[in-house]
């Protein structure tokens, strides 16, 4: 077996013998021979043609630089770096007499158009969308932020899988130990199959098993830009279109681009009725279930008339009533979710009309209750993001349990213990609940205004006080 | 324990100790004990209470606790938390839940506790932030009594009754429950930061204030007969008040109190957990869960109505002891022995 023969079988053992490998041999210059190596599926091949004719053409003319173009490198050959090129999608032309290979970073690139995500709309501002591809996101932030200071960082995830993925913080913004936490929780992934960003998540929070989310997660590349220039980090992946942006505050999930991009005063409203809804999505059905069950004598007369006698005919505890609303709502949601966009709507109307009407109709649960669960369903989702919103849906369940056990005595109890979660969770070691908790008088009407934008305002790095009491955090360093 | 405080944090942190549990009921003693005075009495007392706070910041350095006061204090704010968890269920028993079971409402108190203190301290010393605004919902709703107050039941004064004067002053102390916590969390100030003249004086003012707007709403709105039938006054005032959208408005400000409540028994916990891990233990956890089973077993023996009753008529005078003359003596000896808080 000639050498040509031996490298092209070990290339072939290498790479399991996979179909859509190719691996061929080809005449090189004046009768040396070599060897062509990619995956027909990751290469675009007319252009690695184009590129080889070049490159023929030039050793037709003795050119002492006839490998360097932009796409083309020449280095030693060597199996594992051969290996993690043609992986990645590049194509290698193998010369075995010199012991030397070319390679042609010619991908085939599958790419979807720039799309407004579909879980993040927003009315006013930029509609593009980040896609499946870092270089093309890099290139929707880069063109946005026109400044060196904007770094990024490539690092692979997966061992087995060799994903590429990027982390970006703007230099001399970003607080020191911000990064540094990063960069160290980044080097701590130890994950063989990279497939999905959830695990990217999972690795980089500081409690998975907190129903809270502690990473923004956004397909706005406006929004990733506005939190850079707040000093935080952004992580995306090659595999998704969502980048990860930590550290965060509870309240910057009930932040959107539309805030900012509308009037002062217009924004500022929609933020506290965001707010606002917080408590009506945890609380009111809970709330609505302790009154019937133990706090009757709360209602004024007239109304507690008419709850009565809309209550008084149902044959369950308000809290299977509210159960079985809210969970014919979880299905109603998720199958609509689950099937085509056009049936999808005719579900939501089905199940909101229809069985809504006929639920009532059949004395399984009273009107009021409907009315509750509507409007509990409503304010969940005026979030904007998709994770605190299941998150939200979900901590409701535990508040309806305990008000039906105790009255608002169980209400008390919850919110205490979700005062106490909140208030001790951390996003890359900084506070979660800032600027309530570490308590930030300057910095707090932030949350719920929508100030005419000067500065942006600096993640809080830790519980402490800061040294200086007069209001620090609120000016970018 | 390692940890610092801001003003605001430290500040907050006595507010919610000296207001917690005690808010709505401490003007029933005082006022049947120095009648138509009591107003003017607890002006007396709050200068007495400045004069305190002035004193504890003279000489904070010098609250060194050996390892016997250490214990009297640990033991100290053992049984005292008992008693305020045992207060907290009777009083929701007798407002709210009187056929919920006393053990389970005490279990709910000390097991939010026991959560609070196993995870970080500051989390203890930031969640009284989340009181400030329910805290202003009770006083702007207490504001609706306003129509229905009654001057004249501030007067006559007696200016010259010694005894009487002497026994609203001695019954003023609940509006200092757990002043010497002062000299425990000092130390933990952030050392650059000054707390005597202003900072001292605005907090004086505003607990001043606070306690004052209650005793002087107590006695304007019930006259002296109907105080010493009313254990709660303020729940009472509150339960007077009528508006459109609910019916029993005190039913809301029992849980608003309750929640300030347990963050004051929060507060115990975090004290016991840094006095008791200001020496290096082997078991800090365990420590503060065993705390928290004694918080838990202890208050059932209490909540009895005559032995809550016997509890109120006399604990002023521990009070006196543990928050006004052991700190003094301390202070004045380990002064005399030079032997600082390091």
């Amino acid at each position: 077996m000639d050498k040509v023969e031996y490298m092209m079988k070990s290339l072939q053992k290498a790479f399991y013998h996979s179909s859509d490998l190719t691996v061929r041999q080809i005449d090189w210059h004046e009768g040396d021979t070599a060897i062509l190596c990619f995956y027909a599926s990751l290469v675009d091949a007319k252009e690695v043609q184009k590129i080889l004719d070049t490159i023929y053409a030039r050793l037709d003319t003795e050119k002492p630089f006839w490998s360097e173009t932009l796409l083309t490198t020449l280095d030693n050959f060597a199996l594992p770096q051969a290996i993690e090129r043609v992986c990645q999608g590049e194509t290698l032309v193998i010369l075995p007499d010199t012991g030397k290979m070319l390679t042609l970073a010619i991908t085939y690139e599958v790419r979807r158009n720039l799309e407004e995500p579909n879980n993040e709309h927003i009315l006013r501002g930029s509609h593009e969308g980040l896609v499946e591809r870092a270089d093309t996101n890099l290139t929707l932030i880069r063109k946005r932020v026109n400044n060196p200071a904007l770094v990024v960082k490539s690092f692979t995830i997966g061992q087995q899988t060799n994903t590429k993925a990027y982390y970006l913080y703007m230099d001399g913004v970003i607080q020191p130990e911000t990064l540094q936490e990063m960069e160290k929780r980044i080097a701590d992934i130890k994950i063989d199959y990279f497939y999905s960003i959830g695990q990217l998540s999972d690795a980089l929070e500081d409690s998975v098993l907190s129903p809270f989310p502690q990473l923004l997660n956004t397909e706005h590349p406006d929004r990733v830009v506005a939190h850079l220039v707040e000093g935080k980090v952004v992580v995306m992946t090659n595999i998704s279109p969502s980048a990860l942006i930590g550290p965060v505050t509870f309240f910057s999930f009930y932040q959107t681009p539309d805030d900012y991009n509308s009037r002062v005063v217009v924004g500022s409203f929609y933020k506290i009725v965001r707010l606002l809804s917080f408590v009506t999505a945890v609380f009111l059905p809970a709330f609505y279930i302790a009154v019937i069950s133990f706090h009757f004598e709360v209602l004024p007369l007239e109304l507690s008339n008419q709850v009565k006698n809309d209550v008084n005919d149902i044959p369950y505890r308000p809290l299977i009533e509210a159960l079985i609303l809210e969970i014919i709502m979880e299905l109603i949601r998720e199958s609509s979710i689950r099937l085509p966009q056009s049936v999808g709507q005719t579900i939501g109307i089905v199940g909101g009309l229809v069985i809504g009407d006929a639920i009532v109709s059949a004395g399984l649960v009273s009107n009021l209750m409907v009315i509750v669960v509507a409007l509990t369903a409503i304010s969940s989702y005026v979030v904007p993001s998709v994770e605190l919103n299941s998150t939200i849906r979900m901590i409701r369940f535990p508040f309806m349990l305990l008000a039906s056990l105790f009255g608002f005595l169980g209400i008390v109890v919850g919110v205490v213990i979700l005062l106490i979660h909140l208030i001790s969770l951390t996003s890359l070691k900084q506070p979660y609940f800032s600027p309530i908790v570490p308590f930030q008088p300057k910095a707090v009407y932030k949350i719920f205004l929508r100030w005419p934008f000067i500065r942006p305002t600096v993640q809080v790095t830790s519980f402490q006080p800061p040294k200086d009491e007069k209001g620090k955090n609120e000016d970018t360093p | 324990m390692n940890f610092s405080l801001s003003k605001a944090q430290f500040f907050l942190l006595l507010f919610i100790i000296q207001t917690g549990v005690v808010y709505i009921a401490f003007q029933t003693p005082l006022i049947i004990y120095s009648q138509h005075s009591a107003w003017y009495v607890f002006f007396l007392a709050s200068i007495f209470h400045y004069g305190l706070l002035l004193f504890f910041e003279r000489y904070y350095q010098f609250f060194f606790l050996n390892g016997f006061f250490r214990w009297v204090y640990l033991i100290y704010w053992l049984l005292i938390t008992a008693v305020l968890i045992a207060y907290m269920g009777y009083v929701l028993a007798s407002w709210v839940l009187p056929r919920t079971p006393e053990w389970i409402v005490v279990m709910m108190i000390v097991g939010l506790s026991l959560y609070a203190n196993l995870v970080r301290p500051e989390t203890i010393i930031n969640i009284g932030v989340m009181l400030i605004p329910i805290i202003f919902l009770f006083v702007i709703f207490l504001m609706l009594a306003i129509p229905d107050l009654t001057w004249s039941n501030l007067f006559p004064v007696e200016w010259n009754n010694t005894r009487q004067i002497m026994a609203g002053m001695i019954h003023s102390m609940y509006a200092f429950f757990g002043i010497e916590m002062y000299l425990l969390y000092r130390p933990f100030l952030k050392q650059d930061l000054q707390v005597k003249g202003k900072p001292l004086l605005i907090y004086q003012l505003v607990i001043f204030i606070f306690y004052f707007i209650s005793v002087v709403f107590t006695q304007m709105f019930f006259a002296l007969e109907e105080v010493q039938l009313i254990p709660e006054p303020i729940m009472y005032i509150l339960k007077s008040q009528e508006v459109n959208f609910v019916k029993r408005l005190d039913i809301f400000f029992i849980y608003i109190w309750l929640s300030w409540s347990i963050v004051t028994v929060m507060i115990y916990g975090l004290s016991f957990r840094v006095l008791y891990l200001s020496k290096k233990r082997k078991h800090p956890k365990r420590s503060i869960v065993f705390f928290h089973l004694l918080l838990a077993i202890l208050p059932l023996f209490v909540m009895q109505f005559q032995r809550i009753e016997f509890i109120k008529n006399s604990i002023h005078y521990v009070l006196i002891v543990f928050t006004i003359l052991l700190p003094m003596m301390i202070i004045c000896w380990n002064k005399w022995r030079g032997k600082r808080v390091s």
